[in-house]
């Protein structure tokens, strides 16, 4: 999220946009991630239960990944035109949960919104928080393709040290003594 | 049921992170080596996604296109445990956790099959579990009460 952590409210819906699959980009996709026959060839598709070209789930999801990305950059770009700093985001620990539910086909155009549906503090990295996401990927019929639940990092910005943490780092800054502490930790 | 299926194994080269990052995750800490040091990974690292990608290359060339696989459900549990680094070689493992036959399609079974990719020091780099629809042999038996095993897979051989 380009909104700091303390600023970002449970249950809002952010669009980030759509894309529309073209069968070469599944091919390529399929061939470097996912070589099943489905994925990679129209006339062997044909003969599957899928009855023709599908894109593999995987990239479904990498291109909703990328839709975020792009939607966070542009957030970024408007609150720096503002005169604003945007909030950071980290890397993610995990997904929850992702279900296929539909298959995409060449041609089809899917949407992606983001939800975020819970936050809290992280407790293994001091500074950052963590959010909770859910990620709604629905076709031109108005079909769910995907439904996901993902975790994403956020940095805090009204984020103290705790006053141990900074003695330990001020303590491992003089000469010496800081290889020292290294060695008994 | 808790057949062991292992990897071939992959090295992420700096090329490989960038052009999938350039296409799929363009945050700056996986294209820029500075930005990368500044940031919580600590150096440039592959996409997670990539991870998952290249993850899901090695269990398909390990198992599922040896199999009568009809296709994804989706994965559950999947924890990005450290980063892959540029030059890691990455590696692992999957287990058979499950196998029965979907309730609702009975001519198919469903496999759950567990990840465990670690890099070249052993330490775990991610791990989950993904859910794939396989065909059975004998798609009339789905009232059976065992179903008989619906994969047929050698054991124990990498990819190669």
């Amino acid at each position: 999220m380009t909104r700091w952590f303390e600023d970002i409210t449970v249950d809002e819906a952010f669009p980030l946009g759509s894309h529309t699959f073209e069968a070469d980009e599944i091919v390529r996709f399929a061939r470097q991630y996912d070589p099943q026959y489905f994925h990679l060839d129209a006339d062997g598709a044909a003969h599957s239960h899928f009855r023709g070209l599908v894109a593999s789930g995987w990239h479904t999801v990498v291109i909703g990944h990328r839709k975020m990305v792009d939607a966070l950059g542009a957030e970024e770009e408007r609150l720096r035109g503002l005169g604003q700093e945007p909030g950071v985001s980290g890397p993610s620990p995990g997904v929850n949960r992702m279900d296929f539910k539909a298959p995409v086909r060449p041609g089809d155009t899917v949407t992606y919104t983001l939800t975020v549906t819970g936050k809290r503090p992280s407790n293994s990295i001091p500074g950052w928080g963590l959010l909770f996401n859910s990620l709604d990927a629905v076709n031109q019929h108005g079909e769910t393709v995907y439904h996901a639940e993902l975790v994403g990092f956020s940095k805090l910005r009204d984020y103290r040290k705790p006053l141990r943490l900074r003695l330990l780092e001020a303590l491992t800054k003089i000469p010496g003594l800081g290889k020292l502490l290294a060695q008994r930790s | 049921m808790g057949e062991r299926i292992e990897f071939a194994a992959i090295t992420v080269t700096k090329e490989m992170i960038i052009e999938f990052a350039t296409e799929f995750d363009p945050f700056p800490f996986h294209l820029d080596e500075d930005a990368a040091r500044k940031s919580l990974l600590g150096g440039l690292a592959s996409s997670g996604w990539q991870t998952a990608g290249l993850s899901l290359r090695m269990v398909t060339d390990a198992f599922l296109s040896r199999v009568a696989s009809a296709g994804g459900l989706g994965f559950s549990d999947l924890k990005w445990k450290r980063p892959v680094m540029k030059g890691d070689t990455i590696s692992g493992s999957a287990t058979i956790a499950e196998l029965r036959r979907s309730r609702s399609h009975p001519q198919w079974g469903i496999v759950l099959v567990d990840f465990d990719v670690r890099n070249q020091k052993g330490q775990p780099v991610m791990s989950m579990r993904l859910a794939n629809l396989v065909e059975t042999r004998d798609p009339q038996a789905g009232t059976m009460q065992t179903p008989m095993q619906p994969y047929d897979v050698e054991h124990g051989g990498g990819a190669g």
